[in-house]
């Protein structure tokens, strides 16, 4: 900012502060409030989670159902009698007509090479997708900001080590060691999210080291001391509630980051095993035929895409609305 | 200077050696092996491969044979999956394929992405600003896998141009040179648009202007060098990321490279491969963070090198 | 008359409304003179500078209305590559914080030369030898040295010399000074006012000082302008605004400055209240809320302009008494 605009600016808060007394959080929702991508994202999102909940249980196919009469129906086609040709199955009487072509009622999204209902599928996907990038984040989460708050806290020596080994862990290559870990350990849900959790927490601790230690020599803290509260107590009760505007916006990038880390592993087959189904294997399971099929791709990797695309708007309107100062420079 | 260098190779050698050692006892502690797998082999002809791969020593043994290996003769032992290839081969066949996309990406994303960074920036709070950080927010949420299959898709079926994948001709590379050359541009932008932004709103650019310089003074002396800092430092691990490939990138486009070999290796349990693969990983990205350490210093005078 | 300037309005366009920074502001710079113009953050004394040297940034600023007259031009109708011949040639500007005004990946040489380079036709050898050589004036010590130095190498006082410098290498007829001493250590601050002075009494530059400070002003001005709320409250020769206040701001002002003749025990006046709001100031006096002569008048209407003797005028309906006036330093 130029010195001219922030002199504006300061005369426009000292001004204006006086008038309107709003808190931080307040502030914080009008301004989100006012940005339309970040409303509309997290318009989408409530969709999104709304619909991976009750989709399912709704539906009338389980996610797991096959029905090899009707394997890889396409969603739409142009002919409903058109020769079969070895790899697509059209039946006739799923099928309505609307305008030019044919749209298939009886699985709307069509189905895979097992006869699965993709739209059940993608749903029940984006539950394993969405609970396996928030609780890897939340995984990340706890451990960085109890690193990082000791970290800080404590100071001296301890931190030099505790933050030098954060440096050494942050050059290491991670996405490899993930791979290797999951190839060689098996399979599991858990230690997916485990995993994943483990190796980003880095930066939380980083940040929340950084917050802490500018706060542990505020006034309200050294009271606090000085009345005899523990150090643990000034830890959970004074130091992390008062980093909670970073870690919030920091989190919120998380869980796409995560979630693109997950969807990643899933499609490279490291990832949720069949039956259970997440974004990235559905996407997976179509690579050999998507040529002929493309809507095994499309819908998934859409919704995908869609996902991170709300999860990282979100992400930067938080930013922008808890640390204006960093409003669209970053 | 340097004194600087050694140090940070000195480092960059410790880092290696816990990177070796640690996906050495991950992979080698973990129950199964390569060869309990699929192949019911007599427990003689067994008893002889584990011999001809040190498998039947103490674990510790194994592992200091390894490390002196690659320390004293550069070899990276012989693939336990391929018998009649040793990793050196297989991982330097990888690494020329893996080296041209990653080229062809990294010219990609530093045109598109400076391009767009710095139109965004010229551009504050207009269309030009909007609309390729729009994009850009596209290119940083979807995944490459999604991304190289939407390519192919488009390519193929939409324009039927191309064939579909390999490396036989220039039109293989373009696919996954794209995909990965997209994705990491849209990082870039951001980067760009950031720093600059950054930079255009400091005193001394205003001391620029008050000077009388022009418009395009100020953007290349004065605000460039400075206002690419993020992206210098972004184009170490970037770059690296870039030629080892992308993981699945060269899976989806059948390109023989890297990353491919990492991860079916590492499927495969081919211990000795998939630790060349990772080995070869760890150098690029120390090579280049080391490369990157020293353009910023370059770059911005306040940095010692101490 | 060097420089005129007639009914300059400037505005900012902000999100919580329009901000009148300056509103109608209208003054002279003569030949040979140093003109202070004083005021607390916020009053337009930056904002009007910057709207001369047309350094403001558009949007959010803009120029209303006005004319900025200079060498029988009206700067604000000129074209940009025009006004670039004029900035740092014929009118040249330095500014509060030297720390951050000069650019820290350049070389001071590269900084200098550039000038040169863009407004003369000097060879590199002869651009070099004139940089030195007002380095040497300016009493930069071991001046071929700090040239090829980065500005993180030197010192705050030596980077506002060099800036000062850089404004002087083209001995441009006005240098503005924009609070040019107030980064600085308190020593530091009175060799760099000294050097204004002598540079405007050696080489003729006007100069216009842009400060809060009354002192700075009182040791150095031929004419002072003060300004409250965008507009210009008193104006006169500096005896006129220390020995004949009229201005209730200006008395205020000179009330609040500690000086060493003050009796011991005796207290500092503040002004009290804050500084008003420009988004909602209206057809009243910007002072009348702080003021303790202040009449129902004085917030309906804005006081026109009362001329008290040629060189002196200010804006108020019930000016200070001239006898009650205290002197405070000069």
């Amino acid at each position: 900012m130029s010195k001219a605009a922030a002199q504006n600016d300061s005369l426009v808060q000292s001004t204006k502060s006086e008038k309107n007394h709003r808190s931080l959080w307040q502030d914080a929702v009008k301004r989100l409030s006012k940005n339309k991508a970040a409303v509309v994202s997290l318009v989408f999102m409530t969709v999104v989670v709304v619909s991976a909940v009750l989709g399912p249980i709704l539906s009338s196919y389980p996610y797991e159902l096959q029905d090899l009469d009707r394997i890889n129906t396409p969603p739409v086609v142009m002919d409903v009698n058109a020769l079969p040709d070895g790899i697509r199955t059209v039946i006739p009487e799923d099928y309505i007509q609307l305008g030019p072509i044919y749209w298939n009622t009886r699985h709307w999204l069509g189905t895979d090479e097992l006869g699965r209902d993709l739209l059940v599928r993608i749903l029940y996907g984006a539950r394993v997708s969405l609970a396996v990038g928030f609780l890897a984040a939340i995984v990340s989460l706890i451990i960085g900001v109890l690193y990082g708050s000791i970290a800080g806290y404590v100071g001296g020596r301890l931190d030099n080590i505790m933050m030098r080994f954060v440096d050494t862990l942050y050059s290491l290559p991670f996405m490899f060691f993930v791979i290797l870990l999951m190839a060689v350990a098996g399979r599991s849900f858990y230690l997916l999210f485990i995993a994943i959790g483990a190796v980003s927490w880095l930066t939380t601790a980083r940040i929340v080291r950084g917050q802490v230690m500018s706060l542990k020599n505020s006034e309200f803290v050294e009271a606090a001391r000085a009345s005899g509260t523990s150090h643990l107590s000034i830890i959970l009760t004074h130091l992390i509630p008062n980093t909670i505007g970073p870690i919030i916006v920091y989190f919120s990038l998380l869980v796409p980051r995560v979630m693109l880390e997950e969807s990643f592993l899933s499609f490279i087959g490291l990832g949720v095993q069949a039956p259970m189904a997440s974004w990235g294997s559905i996407v997976a399971d179509a690579q050999s035929i998507y040529l002929f099929c493309p809507w095994q791709i499309v819908f998934p990797g859409l919704a995908l895409t869609l996902t991170l695309f709300s999860l990282n708007f979100i992400g930067d309107g938080l930013r922008d609305a808890l640390d204006p100062k960093l409003k669209g420079k970053q | 200077m340097i004194g600087f260098v050694l140090k940070r190779i000195l480092g960059a050698v410790v880092t290696l050696f816990v990177i070796i050692t640690l996906s050495f006892f991950m992979m080698r502690l973990a129950p199964g092996g390569p060869f309990s797998k699929d192949r019911n082999f007599p427990p003689e002809v067994l008893e002889n491969i584990k011999k001809k791969y040190d498998l039947d020593k103490p674990l510790l043994v194994q592992y200091g044979l390894y490390i002196k290996r690659i320390v004293v003769d550069f070899d990276l032992g012989p693939s336990t999956r391929y018998s009649d290839r040793s990793v050196n081969e297989l991982v330097g066949d990888g690494f020329m394929y893996s080296l041209k996309v990653g080229l062809g990406a990294l010219i990609v994303a530093l045109m598109l992405g400076l391009i767009s960074g710095l139109l965004a920036a010229l551009n504050h709070n207009k269309f030009l600003d909007y609309f390729p950080m729009s994009l850009s927010m596209v290119g940083i949420s979807i995944p490459d896998f999604v991304l190289a299959n939407l390519l192919v898709l488009i390519l193929t079926q939409m324009f039927f141009l191309l064939p579909a994948a390999g490396v036989d001709s220039l039109a293989g590379y373009v696919i996954p040179c794209f995909t990965l050359g997209l994705i990491y541009a849209s990082s870039i932008a951001r980067l760009t648009r950031g720093g600059m932004l950054e930079i255009l709103s400091q005193d001394f650019v205003r001391t620029a202007k008050a000077k009388g310089l022009s418009g395009s003074t100020i953007l290349w002396k004065h605000s460039l060098k400075g206002g690419l800092l993020p992206v210098v430092s972004y184009l170490g691990p970037a770059t690296a990321g870039m030629f080892t490939g992308g993981l699945v990138v060269e899976k989806i486009c059948f390109i023989p490279g890297l990353g491919k070999l990492f991860i079916e290796s590492a499927i495969n349990r081919d211990y000795t491969l998939s630790m060349g693969c990772v080995i070869v990983y760890a150098v690029l990205i120390l090579i280049f963070n080391l490369i990157v350490d020293l353009v910023y210093g370059l770059l911005d005078p306040r940095v010692a090198y101490e | 008359m060097l420089l005129q300037v007639k009914d300059l309005s400037i505005e900012f366009r902000t999100d919580e409304g329009t901000v009148r920074a300056v509103d109608n502001v209208s003054f002279n710079l003569r030949e040979q003179e140093v003109l202070g113009i004083v005021g607390e953050s916020g009053s337009g004394k930056s904002v009007t500078n910057l709207g001369i040297m047309g350094l403001l940034p558009m949007p959010p600023a803009r120029i209303t209305s006005g004319q900025v007259l200079f060498q029988q031009q009206d700067l604000l109708k000129l074209s940009e590559p025009k006004m670039r011949g004029i900035r740092g040639k014929d009118i040249s500007m330095i500014f509060q914080d030297p720390f951050t005004s000069l650019n820290p990946y350049l070389k001071i040489s590269t900084q200098l030369m550039e000038v040169l380079q863009v407004h003369s036709t000097m060879t590199p050898t002869e651009a070099r030898r004139r940089c030195l050589e007002i380095l040497e004036q300016l009493g930069v010590p071991e001046p071929e040295i700090r040239f090829d130095s980065y500005p993180h190498q030197l010192s705050g006082g030596l980077k506002q010399r060099i800036m000062i410098a850089m404004s002087l290498l083209l001995k441009p007829k006005i240098l503005i000074a924009d609070e040019p001493t107030t980064a600085l250590d308190v020593t530091i601050q009175a060799q760099i006012l000294e050097l204004l002075k002598e540079i405007n009494e050696k080489h003729g530059t006007s100069i216009i000082l842009i400060t809060h400070d009354m002192g700075v002003v009182a040791g150095l001005c031929d004419r002072v302008m003060v300004m409250y709320g965008g507009r210009i409250a008193e104006q006169g020769v500096a005896d006129d605004i220390f020995y004949r206040t009229r201005h209730p701001y200006t008395r205020g002002l000179l009330e609040s400055i500690p000086s060493v003749d003050i009796e011991p025990g005796a207290r500092l006046k503040p002004i009290p209240g804050s500084p008003p709001d420009l988004t909602t100031l209206g057809d009243e006096c910007a002072f009348a809320p702080r003021c303790q002569l202040a009449q129902s008048e004085c917030r309906s209407k804005r006081p026109s302009l009362s001329r008290e003797s040629e060189t002196h005028s200010y804006e108020c309906f019930f000016p200070v008494p001239v006898e009650t006036t205290k002197v405070g330093q000069g």
